[in-house]
């Protein structure tokens, strides 16, 4: 599904949460008459005909321009396949296919272009995904080139001998991805994103960190400031802690809205708490110790899990059914005050068809303080990895693909386009015209501050089974079922159950190994 | 007497409205979704309308062309080719079951051969579909049946193979044989009087038998869900992509696209009312 | 000795089953084996290694035992049991209820009669997207509790545990109600006249009638279909997997969807193997006591004067 990015009839988000967004607000102003096509002195390839389509070109020195090299003689060696099979969300296939800007042309335009090599987009539902990607890694059916998963199942996938390792290639082909002026923000994140087991093994398309967004009218307004004040002895506005998070939320819904606008519900809802957990402690509240302990079921964890049951007050109780969208309409109908959520909300919200245009905000992760430190985390849960099939019969084609596509360049083209979710998070990205066109110039900022301050989640071999369980336990808590200690528990016993059956050994060297991927930024208080 | 009789019946009447409201509710509230614009997909309780109050088949466009004036957004995906599929593959599973099923229980009926067949497929329907997947999908993986149209024909064939014999059976058990043994007397083969004598005396006991396997096929869900892909998705697992995460669930176009897959199968099972209950019943019992 | 036309019949008649016999071996052998051998190990998808090659981790009866160790596998487990403890029962008294308003002749049985067997029929998934919007908290069910009660009724239906799983139940009830109806109608058609009108005579009065003359003779006809409607609800799947998706939380989990959670997110396959034959091994011993009580109920029918 892809949005559309011609004016449309106007539309409002219903009250359950329908949404339908329609970034409209940002297509107008990039039609412009196309200026005469063709690449700027030097470069070799890449999108052409519209204003500042140079940023876009590269030459053979470039990342992009060494892949589409490498294609063509994969080609001239008859090891190019007619066309690729890549497996993409439903949500994610309009990068390729929506023209961006409205007057340039579609990356897979450009790609065939260049390569002489088709893609075909197997649509899937973000629910299945995951379903048909193992599906075909088990059955040996070998019917993609390219899967897309989560980043945390790459230790999944490549246990399973699904994915290649792709170092190799990286090496030869001379990918941008780590590159420090152009690539991922840090070393750290570079880890976390690409290798599983230190080594590269897929490649990153959608940042994911959870970026927190606010009305920024409300706290602007004279008579909530006053009352405020009064109340809690500061003025209203981004709050530095989970507390004055709280506070917030508690604040806002006094006044007949959601003070907490967050995702709550089975699958979705496990971001929320990680946020909460994860900076619990100074620098970081990890999930397991160096013995493979886990300690969620520790104070730390329990209390996080409490405080997560009692920010229910403030949310929409029926929300326990909801996937993100309704969340996301929410927020665009005005009934809640704040959102941590995936960067994309401003990119398709804050535009003339909500009731929020023009008044949202975004601020740093909230997080703990420990003396003058003060510990803003974000969680990296989800997130929409490429990787090479090893049962393709063109791998190294199908990783060119993605160095071309997953490029500083041709992905700074790709993440602003509105016809898709793949959020930015390539330090190119944040520089980028178009992106902050897109995301707009106040949220960029704080999408970069809030990526640098990320950690990862569990991405060790089975975390599909962790995060269920886990997930299962906090929506039993926050039904009411079990207490918070026994939500941890019981997921802390599952937990060490699934290391001990899946090899301790191993489990807990991947487990520390994954710790390099954590954050150390720490801001002053 | 006759008030009393009269009491009861408006006693009865009164019930049976009761009765046919609740079975039709949840249909009519679909019916009418699949024509209401977006605007009214949801409302605030109190203030709610069962019809729309802008009738409009932006669904239907939605749905069959990808796009319509009323939504911003597009799906690359249209509802013609899991139409088509739905119909394609339940209609030769159901061919498949149909043709083993009838042979299979004529033989039984007449020649006390395939003792194990009665038992044998009723254990298939036994069993919830789940329990077995994992070796089904590595199966039909590895004959290259996934995603194929051909591959979910087979396992429908395969799946409704026991509605079809049981129902066949208990229709041969009730031709008299002597029409039979007076033919075969005359000298006919037995694949003969089989052929041209008791088969068309069973000809409308077939057709519904072929009804009922039909709409079993069209019924399903989870099956396709685990062995389709992209081109032979059908009905059911399409409609999961009208509820993508982008947009959430699109009420309205889901609404039409099911009002679509009510149609035969209600159509059909109101044209073989007579036999259903046997269908069900796997030819226990008659009505 | 057979005769020459027994004979003839005999091989025409191997040659008729044989597509059956092989769609049937089809379907059982491989799936059958491979079970077999792989729950007796560890074997899952992210060994990297292809099924036959389970062997190495091979650990006997390790996933049989954990069947009985496992909470989720029996809260499922008890979960679907619920269902159709509850369903199971208020399906046939409901379709009882109804076959005996459709028992007598009066003026348009035949479109209500039509009517009413209508949501059998309509694809499961789709009736599970029906109830899905039928049960939002902004659906018309809150709308009607809303007009009926005057107050604004905003029920969370499918966020609620308990209600959550009520739903789903009403959704069953009103899904498979007709199927009951069907059935226990048919029985109650086939009691014969003649026995009625006797009946009449000697004075009984209606209900006596019901519950001398037309109960007994039902008893099979009861038996079928419970029987049925049991083993199709163990089975819950579709309806219930569109509503809720097994919701909240743990809330509507059956063994069905427990299964598919095992086998995606879980990713143990050797463990669903087990479980799967354990299932069915379950469902064998249930189907032949239904089948015994069958045969007995017939048994009794057939000695009873008629």
């Amino acid at each position: 599904m892809a949005i559309r990015i011609t004016r449309r009839q106007a539309l409002k988000a219903g009250a359950a949460g329908v949404v339908l967004t329609s970034p409209i607000g940002i297509a107008p102003k990039f039609i412009r008459p196309a200026k005469a096509a063709g690449l700027a002195p030097g470069m070799t390839g890449g999108p052409t005909g519209f204003d500042g389509a140079e940023r876009y070109q590269y030459d053979e020195t470039m990342s992009e321009g060494r892949a589409v090299e490498g294609m063509r003689k994969l080609k001239a060696e008859g090891k190019a396949p007619e066309k690729l099979n890549i497996l993409m969300t439903d949500g994610a296939i309009g990068h390729f296919t929506n023209p961006w800007p409205p007057d340039g042309p579609t990356l897979q335009s450009i790609w065939e272009a260049e390569t002489g090599v088709k893609l075909e987009f197997i649509p899937v539902s973000p629910e299945e995904q995951f379903n048909k990607v193992i599906q075909d890694v088990t059955t040996g059916s070998a019917a993609y080139d390219v899967y897309t998963f989560g980043y945390a199942a790459m230790g999944d996938l490549s246990e399973a001998n699904g994915i290649a390792p792709l170092g190799e290639w990286i090496d030869k082909h001379g990918a941008d991805f780590a590159d420090p002026e152009r690539g991922m923000p840090t070393p750290e994140s570079y880890d976390m994103l690409y290798k599983y087991g230190g080594e590269p093994r897929s490649v990153c398309y959608d940042g994911d960190a959870q970026v927190w967004v606010y009305r920024r009218d409300l706290t602007e307004d004279p008579a909530h400031i006053k009352e405020f004040s009064d109340q809690y002895g500061w003025e209203p506005g981004p709050p530095r802690t989970w507390a004055e998070c709280d506070q917030l939320a508690e604040y806002f819904t006094s006044k007949g809205m959601l003070g907490n606008g967050n995702m709550m519900s089975h699958f979705w809802g496990i971001s929320t708490w990680y946020n909460r957990y994860v900076s619990k402690d100074n620098p970081n509240q990890h999930l397991f110790d160096n013995e493979g302990n886990p300690l969620i079921d520790t104070d730390a964890g329990i209390q996080a899990t409490e405080e997560h049951v009692k920010s229910l007050d403030w949310s929409d109780k029926g929300g326990l059914g909801w996937s993100w969208p309704e969340y996301y309409g929410n927020m665009a109908n005005g009934n809640s005050f704040m959102l941590g959520t995936f960067s994309n909300c401003p990119k398709f919200l804050d535009n003339s068809e909500t009731a929020i245009g023009g008044k949202m905000g975004s601020f740093l992760p909230p997080g703990h303080q420990f003396g003058n430190d003060l510990v803003r985390r974000s969680t990296i849960y989800l997130g929409n990895n490429g990787g090479v099939s090893t049962q393709s019969e063109y791998q190294e084609a199908a990783y060119l693909w993605l160095q071309w596509s997953g490029s500083t360049r041709i992905f700074s083209l790709l993440t602003g386009n509105p016809g898709g979710f793949f959020d930015p998070f390539q330090l190119a990205n944040f520089q980028d015209p178009l992106v902050i066109q897109s995301y707009k110039p106040y949220h960029v900022p704080i999408i970069e501050g809030t990526v640098a301050r990320a950690v990862p989640t569990i991405a060790i071999p089975g975390q599909f089974a962790m995060h269920n369980t886990l997930s299962e336990n906090l929506v039993a808590a926050l039904a009411g079922e079990i207490s918070s200690q026994e939500a941890m528990e019981n997921t802390a016993k599952s937990w060490r159950k699934h290391l001990r059956k899946k090899g301790e050994d191993k489990m807990i060297e991947l487990i520390n190994a994954a710790k390099s991927g954590w954050s150390t930024v720490i801001d002053q208080a | 007497m006759m008030q009393r009789a009269f009491t009861s019946h408006l006693w009865r009447y009164a019930l049976i409205l009761v009765a046919v409201g609740i079975a039709l509710l949840p249909v009519v509230w679909m019916t009418t979704m699949a024509f209401k614009p977006h605007t009214e997909w949801v409302s605030t309780p109190g203030d709610l309308h069962w019809l729309p109050r802008e009738p409009t088949f932006a669904n239907f466009e939605y749905i069959f062309t990808g796009e319509t004036d009323a939504y911003s957004i597009t799906h690359e995906r249209t509802a013609t080719r899991p139409i088509i599929s739905s119909l394609v593959t339940a209609l030769l599973g159901t061919a498949i079951a149909v043709i083993a099923g009838t042979l299979g229980a004529y033989a039984v009926s007449r020649f006390m051969v395939g003792r194990n067949l009665p038992l044998g497929v009723l254990q298939l329907r036994l069993f919830p579909p789940l329990a077995v997947m994992i070796p089904v999908m590595i199966m039909w993986a590895f004959i290259g049946a996934m995603d194929s149209w051909w591959g979910l024909s087979l396992i429908y064939g395969i799946v409704t193979l026991p509605f079809a014999f049981w129902l066949m059976k208990t229709f041969f058990d009730e031709v008299p044989r002597e029409i039979e043994e007076a033919a075969l007397v005359e000298g006919c083969s037995w694949f003969r009087v089989f052929w041209k004598i008791t088969l068309p005396m069973v000809k409308a006991a077939l057709a519904s038998t072929t009804l009922f396997v039909f709409i079993l096929n069209w019924s399903d869900y989870v099956i396709a869900l685990l062995l389709t892909r992209k081109e032979w998705v059908t009905i059911p697992v399409y409609m999961n992509s009208l509820s993508s995460a982008m947009t959430g669930q699109m009420y309205g176009a889901k609404a039409a696209l099911g009002l679509i897959a009510v149609v035969p199968p209600v159509v059909f099972g109101i044209a073989i009312q007579k036999y259903l209950v046997r269908g069900l019943t796997f030819g226990a019992l008659k009505q | 000795m057979l005769t020459p036309l027994e004979s003839q019949g005999r091989k025409l008649g191997l040659y008729m089953t044989l597509p059956a016999q092989l769609l049937l071996l089809f379907i059982v052998a491989f799936p059958l084996v491979m079970q077999l051998y792989v729950s007796f190990t560890w074997w899952g998808p992210l060994d990297g290694t292809p099924w036959y090659m389970a062997y190495e981790s091979a650990n006997l009866f390790g996933n049989y035992g954990d069947i009985f160790d496992d909470s989720k596998l029996w809260g499922s487990i008890g979960r679907t049991f619920l269902i159709v403890a509850v369903c199971v029962p208020i399906e046939f008294l409901l379709g009882l209820g109804l076959a005996i308003l459709f028992a007598e002749k009066f003026v348009g049985k035949r479109v209500f009669y039509s009517i009413m067997l209508m949501p059998m029929m309509i694809v499961p998934a789709v009736a599970g997207y029906m109830f899905f919007m039928l049960f939002q908290s902004t659906g018309p069910i809150n709308d009607l509790l809303s007009r009926i009660s005057g107050t604004e009724v905003e029920i969370l239906w499918l966020a609620d545990s308990t209600l959550a799983m009520i739903s789903v139940m009403i959704a069953d009830i009103w899904q498979w109600t007709p199927l009951m109806f069907l059935i226990l109608l048919a029985g109650m058609v086939g009691v014969p006249e003649d026995q009625m009108k006797a009946a009449t005579l000697l004075g009984a009065n209606a209900w006596q009638r019901f519950w001398r003359i037309v109960l007994p003779r039902m008893k099979m006809v009861m038996i079928i279909a419970l029987v049925i409607r049991t083993i199709e609800c163990i089975k819950i799947f579709d309806i219930l997997y569109v509503m809720t998706g097994g919701g909240p939380g743990v809330a509507t989990k059956s063994i069905s969807v427990y299964i598919l959670d095992l086998t995606f997110k879980d990713l143990e396959w050797a463990y669903v193997a087990a479980v799967g034959l354990f299932i069915l091994i379950c469902l064998s011993v249930f189907a032949v006591l239904g089948l015994i009580l069958m045969q007995r109920a017939q048994r009794r029918n057939e000695t009873m004067p008629a």
